[in-house]
């Protein structure tokens, strides 16, 4: 990253760390995370279940709620650090140049209000609209995201909706006040296939509209593909390998991110055996040692075992925290 | 939605009045609803249709039967006409169950929303203080506060309240806590949403309706515990027609007599379970494993 450091990155994160106090100890679910996003570029945090991608967004936003606590770190946005800016500057940012958007489409729209208030609900709190003002935006916002008929169904409730048009009034929900840094959590995962599909374009196509940052949470490499300019790989709360898409599919090298990319295209290609990484995701509790994925790793060594290993620069804007950093032809792990 | 013949105006119906619409498309209920109509009216109308006044004595005799000369349900021990003692008795008991409980509904919701939103301590110390009033018992209650202010309506009612407080709270809080965990509070949230915002909007319209059935079938409950403190003195003092105070006086005769006991204690019987049926309709109307 340092080497594109002449654009002023939107979001910076460094040493971001939330832990969790939980009865058998601290649950370390953001352990040390950094990266940056540039203007216009999109970033996919990719991991499996409890790597701790969810909880890093959730951190910034300072959505954590206990037993939760973000312990360290800054994440500057425009020169400010959401960690420890005032509750009422959070406020005015959240919603107004920070949004999100979250995986269940079902669960993510209050059933007591109409899409409409819920729409325009950002553009009266951020915008100072009035009522009919930001129910007419809610319109054309509506029309954006491809509901039909908006003007009509504006004064509809959630429940009317099946679940991808759901998550379309979410979407529009999230980019009324034309956020420049958009998060969005697992927004396609709870979809099927095909809507999948026009969610991603619809988010692909706005995004170069605003021309902001988005930020999407997945672990499905598939959409990763299609829509990422840089991605960063988690696993138990460490970024363990981070590069532009391009690189991250073509020579990736750490064995997690090799056996995630095999595991792929084993299911594309009938003709490939499947490799499943072997183990269980571990669990980041506790006084840790060593490389957490080690357990799970054939390349690991004794070092592995006891040494942590930190992110290092293996190409332009490559890095990876590995002490073998494995050739990416031996792709099985 | 018809959406092509009615071009929607901004705002042509509320959540409130969608879920008016739904309720009152039920059969069930509707029939429900109508007979406490009925008991609504004949406690608001009673000194037009009672056909005597109860509390003179109008009849020859005490303890007349039923179906006797003139008077529909015979004669109580000081012989007054049962039957307008019993259209008289129907507003004490309303009141004295539902004025309570809807006040106690509206603190217990106020506690229970900042308690299960806040968390932590604040949640901590409310419940902390409600779990004392946890341990009154009912009649025990109302024997103390009628030591203070005397037997009559009031000591029955804030009685009532105070033992409710707590029920209800705990199921306000726990709602409360279900719903905050929803994504869309959760979204609220990230979308910078002031706190009263989230509370009165995005909270309370869908922590409600569990509140509002509990609530519903505590009504029926109250009624049999406001005729029991009745029945003991607490109550409403006589002559004054009460359900409750009217089966005390009937007890006295009820091996000779049974009507005069029967016929308010039927009305009790019959009264809590209209409130129940009603609190149960709602439950399954409402139950979300249900469908809508």
């Amino acid at each position: 990253m340092k080497d594109l450091a002449q654009v002023e990155p939107i979001l910076n994160v460094r040493d971001l760390r939330t832990h969790f106090e939980i009865k058998r100890g601290k649950l370390h679910a953001v352990d040390g995370v950094s990266f940056s996003v540039n203007p216009g570029r999109v970033l996919c945090i990719v991991g499996e279940s409890g790597s701790g991608k969810s909880v890093t967004v959730m951190s910034l936003l300072r959505l954590i709620r206990r037993p939760g606590k973000v312990t360290g770190g800054t994440a500057v946005f425009h020169g400010d650090d959401l960690l420890t800016m005032s509750r009422q500057q959070l406020a005015d940012i959240r919603g107004d140049r920070i949004s999100m958007i979250f995986q269940n489409p079902l669960t993510s729209l209050n059933p007591a209000l109409t899409i409409g208030d819920q729409v325009s609900e950002g553009l009266i709190l951020h915008r100072g609209m009035g009522r009919r003002e930001a129910q007419a935006e809610a319109v054309k916002l509506l029309r954006q995201v491809g509901i039909p008929s908006p003007k009509e169904r504006v004064t509809d409730y959630p429940a009317s909706f099946s679940g991808g048009m759901r998550q379309r009034i979410m979407i529009a929900a999230a980019l009324s006040c034309k956020p420049e840094l958009l998060i969005a959590d697992e927004p396609t995962t709870a979809l099927d296939v095909s809507m999948q599909a026009q969610i991603l374009d619809l988010l692909k196509e706005l995004q170069a509209e605003i021309n902001n940052v988005l930020v999407m949470i997945t672990h499905d490499l598939g959409v990763v593909a299609s829509i990422a300019d840089e991605v960063m790989v988690m696993y138990s709360g460490k970024v363990v390998e981070q590069a532009p898409v391009r690189e991250i599919f073509a020579a990736p090298r750490h064995p997690y991110t090799q056996g995630l990319i095999a595991t792929v295209r084993a299911l594309d290609d009938a003709s490939r055996p499947l490799h499943p990484i072997p183990g269980t995701p571990a669990i980041p509790l506790g006084q840790r040692m060593g490389c957490a994925f080690a357990p799970r790793c054939g390349f690991a060594t004794d070092q592995c075992r006891l040494e942590t290993p930190h992110l290092e620069l293996v190409g332009s804007a490559h890095t990876v925290a590995c002490h073998v950093k494995p050739d990416p032809d031996r792709t099985h792990v | 939605m018809t959406a092509a013949t009615n071009p929607a105006p901004l705002r042509p119906k509320s959540a409130l009045s969608e879920t008016m619409a739904r309720l009152l498309g039920d059969k069930p209920l509707v029939r429900l609803l109508i007979c406490l109509a009925v008991l609504v009216l004949v406690a608001v109308l009673a000194p037009v249709i009672s056909p005597h006044d109860p509390l003179k004595a109008v009849a020859d005799l005490s303890n007349m039967p039923i179906g006797s000369d003139g008077l529909l349900l015979g004669s109580d021990n000081q012989a007054r006409d049962l039957l307008a003692r019993t259209i008289y008795g129907t507003r004490i008991s309303l009141v004295v169950a539902i004025v309570p409980t809807v006040a106690a509904t509206t603190l217990s919701v106020a506690i229970g929303l900042l308690a299960g939103y806040a968390g932590g301590r604040v949640d901590a110390a409310l419940m902390a203080v409600l779990d004392v009033f946890f341990a009154f018992p009912i009649v025990l209650l109302a024997i103390a506060v009628a030591g203070v202010m005397g037997p009559g309506l009031l000591t029955i009612m804030v009685s009532i309240f105070v033992v409710l407080l707590p029920y209800i709270t705990r199921v306000a809080r726990t709602s409360t806590m279900q719903v905050t965990q929803r994504t869309y509070v959760e979204a609220a949230r990230s979308a910078g949403a002031p706190a009263g915002a989230i509370l009165v909007r995005y909270v309370l319209p869908n922590m409600i309706g569990p509140v509002l059935v509990y609530a519903t079938t505590l009504i029926g409950l109250m009624i049999v515990v406001a005729s029991g403190l009745s029945f003991l003195g607490l109550g409403v003092q006589p002559p004054t027609a009460d359900w409750g105070a009217m089966v005390a006086e009937g007890s006295g005769v009820l091996r000779g007599s049974p009507h005069v006991t029967f016929v308010p204690g039927a009305m009790i019987v019959l009264t809590a379970l209209l409130f129940n049926l009603i609190g149960d309709r709602l439950r399954d109307l409402f139950d979300p494993r249900k469908g809508s």
